[in-house]
């Protein structure tokens, strides 16, 4: 019987090699999510800084020009008619929409062609964090403003102004977004707290909205809101049976739905979530982490899936992808492997990021 | 037929898109090594589509910046979308374009018509991504905007999707949105004819989930489903209460079925503690004395309870004499923002400090109104009950703690709003069915834990339903004993079954407490550091296999033995470390045991 094909231990040095090399180029698989280029930028630097050796990777060049380089996907208001372009203030992904480069950011973004998107601006600030910025250049205003805009009257948020497509997610990165900028008064709370209850299902996981099944995904973000807002009482329906519903998705790895097979990201979604819910101690670690090393690739980076044998004893491998790679190595953090730096399960960086956050950047040390 | 063209080549074109699908790269498939001369050949073509690409984005942002909204921009959108579908902003654009430019002042025809090819170009791209919410959210705007839309035919085509995976939960979703717009479609039609059929239409949204759990068992967005579409029908038919119960023990027949056919799934077990459902929460004060150094009453609750308004004390028992003055604080108090929309101090322990002399009365009386607490939890609201809780305290320095009179404030659990769970509302108004139906429950899982004695969820149910059981008992009763005893029974088996679930310690601080051994330590998997000073330890056991474990502090202890722990023991005198291949050293502090004082050198081994 042939031997499982993934390394029995963590074989971190491949995970390094790994995200360095997406940091330097993408795969060409990419190229069509080039919109949401900034989350990959966010998985590389957020990866090496849980593997604790951003610092040794970065040059004070390669920070500046990165730093630079987030800050041109900025959009900010017009400077004649800034009320024209309000609604689309914040980050964008990349610079797919063709404008002109600048560093100092896009300061006559068309409607609605060149949007920022919340999810964007929240990986933004995370990568700004992870390079040491201090985000001095952030237009908070700007961005507060333009939550209002985004919010819809059942409390949720669409990605970018004027898209049909709003859920839970967006709750969440709106409420982080806030948080790293230290500023809550751009939306409405209570419609967020209302949302969140009408998303609770009758199994007491969270969907990702109200009539949806129960989600591992949007569980997270619901209760990572909940956490960040500081109403996990309140916003809950009922804190026990939600432990419990995500407790009962462990089966060696997490599932994210009922009757589905494990996947390496649920591991950080559902742990992230237990651990925000102080329920983290009552989960398996050990068949947690077997499950985790086995959807390591022997070419660095993780899957979603652990190979399987076909019925001609072949194994059957699943290329690693950057999502499944941040999330295995979250989702290890979380158990505190060693040679693992502490990670933040609200904002989804490493504690000390969140340190440097409260101590020196713009909005909160003053 | 200009549109119709751009929709033929965007389909050869996506063909095309094969090669770029990105959505493999986050959905796995198989990987093959391609050849060197493969690999030149790839990157020359892909050259050629990068630059096709940006020339495309760039002639679209004219069209945008020009405001044309013509064929060829459509056109340009069709390529760009065909190619990067997550171009959010294209979408929005391609929507502009047909709605101020190329359908502007089309005639009806020519819009169905447009729109009918925007459904066949969506279709075409949902074999490569079926998982798109793009894809859905165009759908619905076409639908939307076209004059004749076919909600009937939408509906056969969701049905085909959910036949490709059942668990697709954007197929399901979109589902709901056209059964929605079915019934309002039947609703506005002549009121007298259509009135049964809009309802029917839950009625057959219901059957078809009936349909797909007899299919599989195992499909947990049909039991979903379903969970929305009682409560609907319960409505829509103005059910009699007997008519609803009818229909729930239908309910409980399928879950039944369900889990005699399968007792390792979870489905219909969740499905089943939602049908059970209601757990009628207390809260109980769980004792109440007065503290004679504090000179002052403390209460403790079993719940983190915040104060809306101070509890009476009053002198003498009952509360007809006057009132005591004073202040109420909690114990260890937090700030909680809560549901009625305040910060407010919670504590599981108060403390109430008289301000007046109370020297002159023997005896304290604190009154509870269930209506000045708020509970922690949302789930366990609290209405007004007949019985308020009425405490006697004994003021007295000779008794330092008399925890007498244990009251229970009762709740009826009012459930958020009408969110989840209205379809067990029959069962908790009267209570005598409640508590048959929990008896008959529990009967029929007992006798599947007799077939399948190892059944975790069997045993996780028959814990919950005995457990509110026990509500419906008195506390402290015979019934409440023997219950109390089977659940523990329930428990102890779990433990074994799910052995694994044990919480995580990882540092102990177990100093001065007479322990005698310190084998228990061996199931805290995880420990990494224990403090065992000043114990009556004269054996070291449990640790051999705890790979985490640093540092283990048995000071002043009973050792005179010692068993290795790993091969290769270092010794001096204060200290005995051992290593473990590569892994730091254990470090074991033992000064003050009787085996040091014997004077141990280094050649023990």
């Amino acid at each position: 019987m042939a031997t499982h094909p993934s390394p029995a231990e963590f074989a971190r040095e491949k995970h390094v090699s790994y995200l360095k090399t997406c940091l330097e180029i993408l795969p060409h698989e990419y190229e069509s999510s080039d919109t949401n280029r900034m989350t990959f930028a966010y998985f590389c630097l957020s990866g090496l800084e849980l593997l604790d050796v951003l610092d040794s990777t970065l040059t004070p060049e390669r920070r500046r020009v990165w730093i630079d380089w987030i800050y041109a996907q900025q959009i900010l208001p017009n400077l004649d008619k800034p009320a024209e372009n309000e609604q689309l203030c914040g980050f964008r992904g990349s610079p797919f929409s063709g404008s002109k480069f600048d560093v100092n950011g896009v300061r006559d973004a068309q409607l609605p062609v060149d949007a920022a998107n919340l999810a964007m601006t929240y990986t933004a600030l995370c990568c700004l964090l992870l390079l040491k910025d201090d985000l001095s250049r952030v237009n908070r205003p700007a961005i507060i403003n333009a939550l209002q805009y985004l919010q819809n009257e059942d409390g949720s948020f669409s990605q970018t102004y004027q898209s049909m497509e709003s859920d839970i997610r967006f709750v969440y990165c709106a409420c982080a977004i806030s948080y790293i900028l230290n500023d809550f008064s751009g939306f409405n709370v209570a419609k967020v707290l209302d949302y969140i209850k009408k998303s609770q299902t009758y199994d007491y996981g969270i969907a990702q909205s109200p009539d949806q099944e129960s989600h591992g995904g949007s569980t997270y973000c619901a209760i990572s809101a909940l956490r960040i807002l500081n109403r996990i009482d309140e916003g809950l329906l009922s804190k026990d049976k939600t432990i419990f519903w995500c407790l009962s998705r462990q089966i060696s790895g997490f599932q994210g739905r009922p009757n589905k097979p494990p996947d390496t990201c649920y591991s950080f979604w559902i742990g992230g979530a237990l651990k925000l819910l102080g329920a983290f101690d009552l989960i398996d670690f050990d068949s947690n982490r077997t499950f985790l090393l086995t959807t390591q690739s022997r070419h660095g980076g993780f899957s979603k899936w652990p190979p399987e044998l076909n019925r001609f004893a072949e194994w059957i491998k699943y290329p690693s992808d950057l999502l499944h790679t941040y999330m295995g190595i979250a989702a290890l953090s979380l158990m505190r492997e060693p040679g693992l730096v502490d990670l933040d399960p609200a904002i989804n960086i490493s504690k000390r990021t969140i340190d440097r956050l409260i101590n020196e950047s713009v909005f909160w040390r003053e | 037929s200009d549109l119709k063209r751009s929709h033929n080549s965007a389909l050869s074109l996506s063909t095309v898109r094969h090669e770029f699908d990105k959505k493999f790269a986050m959905h796995g498939r198989k990987r093959v090594k391609p050849s060197t001369e493969a690999e030149r050949q790839r990157k020359e073509k892909e050259a050629v589509k990068i630059k096709e690409y940006s020339d495309l984005v760039a002639a679209c942002l004219n069209k945008k910046n020009s405001k044309t909204f013509d064929t060829e921009a459509f056109n340009y959108a069709t390529k760009i979308l065909s190619q990067n579908p997550d171009f959010y902003t294209i979408w929005n654009f391609r929507r502009n374009t047909l709605l101020y430019g190329l359908l502007k002042d089309a005639e009806t025809d020519q819009k169905q018509e447009a729109f009918s090819n925007e459904l066949v170009f969506l279709q075409a791209l949902f074999q490569l991504n079926p998982k798109s919410y793009w894809i859905f959210n165009h759908r619905r705007w076409c639908l939307e905007n076209m004059p004749y839309p076919d909600w009937q035919r939408e509906l056969e085509l969701v049905g085909k999707i959910l036949e490709l995976d059942s668990r697709n939960f954007h197929g399901w979703d979109y589902r709901r949105y056209v059964t929605s717009k079915l019934s309002m479609k039947i609703a506005d039609a002549d009121d007298e004819n259509n009135n049964n059929s809009a309802e029917s239409l839950t009625e057959s949204e219901f059957n078809f989930t009936t349909t797909k759990i007899n299919q599989n068992f195992s499909n947990y967005s049909a039991w979903h489903q379903r969970s929305k579409l009682l409560p609907s029908l319960f409505q829509e038919k103005n059910m009699t209460e007997d008519e609803k119960k009818a229909l729930i023990d239908k309910e409980f027949d399928l879950v039944k079925s369900a889990i005699y056919t399968d007792p390792d799934d979870q489905s219909a077990w969740l499905y089943h503690l939602w049908l059970v459902g209601r757990e009628i929460r207390h809260i109980s004060v769980l004792g109440a004395y007065f503290d004679p150094k504090e000179r002052g009453i403390v209460l403790s609750f079993d719940d983190e309870i915040g104060m809306i308004s101070p509890f009476l004390v009053s002198h003498g028992s009952g509360n007809n004499n006057g009132k005591v003055q004073g202040d109420w604080r909690p114990s260890g108090g937090i700030f909680k923002h809560d549901q009625l929309n305040s910060d407010r101090l919670y504590g599981f322990v108060w403390i109430f400090t008289p301000t007046e002399d109370i020297s002159n009365s023997s005896t304290l009386t604190v009154t509870i109104d269930p209506s000045s607490i708020v509970p922690s939890h949302s789930e366990s609201h609290l209405m007004q009950t007949v019985k308020k809780p009425v405490i006697n305290i004994l003021n007295t320095d000779n008794i330092a703690a008399s925890s007498e009179n244990y009251a229970s404030i009762h709740s009826n659990n009012v459930v958020a709003g009408s969110l989840i769970v209205p379809a067990p509302e029959i069962l908790s108004t009267i209570t005598q069915e409640r508590t048959e139906l929990l008896k008959r429950e529990i009967s029929v899982i007992k006798e599947l834990l007799d077939l399948e004695p190892d059944s975790k969820w069997c045993l996780q149910t028959l814990v919950n339903l005995l457990n509110e059981l026990k509500y419906a008992s008195l506390l402290e009763s015979n019934e409440a004993n023997l219950l109390n005893n089977e659940i523990v029974s329930c428990c102890d088996r779990l433990i074994k079954i799910d052995s694994f679930r044990i919480t995580r310690f990882e540092d102990l601080h177990l100093s001065h407490n007479k322990l005698k051994s310190m084998s228990f330590l061996a199931n805290l998997i995880n420990l990494r550091e224990v403090n065992l000073e000043s114990n009556l330890i004269s054996r070291i056991d449990g640790i051999r296999e705890l790979r985490f474990l640093k540092e283990v502090n048995l000071k002043n202890n009973l050792i005179s033995t010692f068993e290795t722990v790993h091969d290769g023991l270092l010794v001096d005198d204060k200290m005995v470390s051992s290593s473990r291949g590569d892994q730091e050293k254990l470090k074991i502090h033992l000064a003050g045991n009787p085996i040091i004082a014997a004077n141990i050198s280094s050649e023990f081994h």
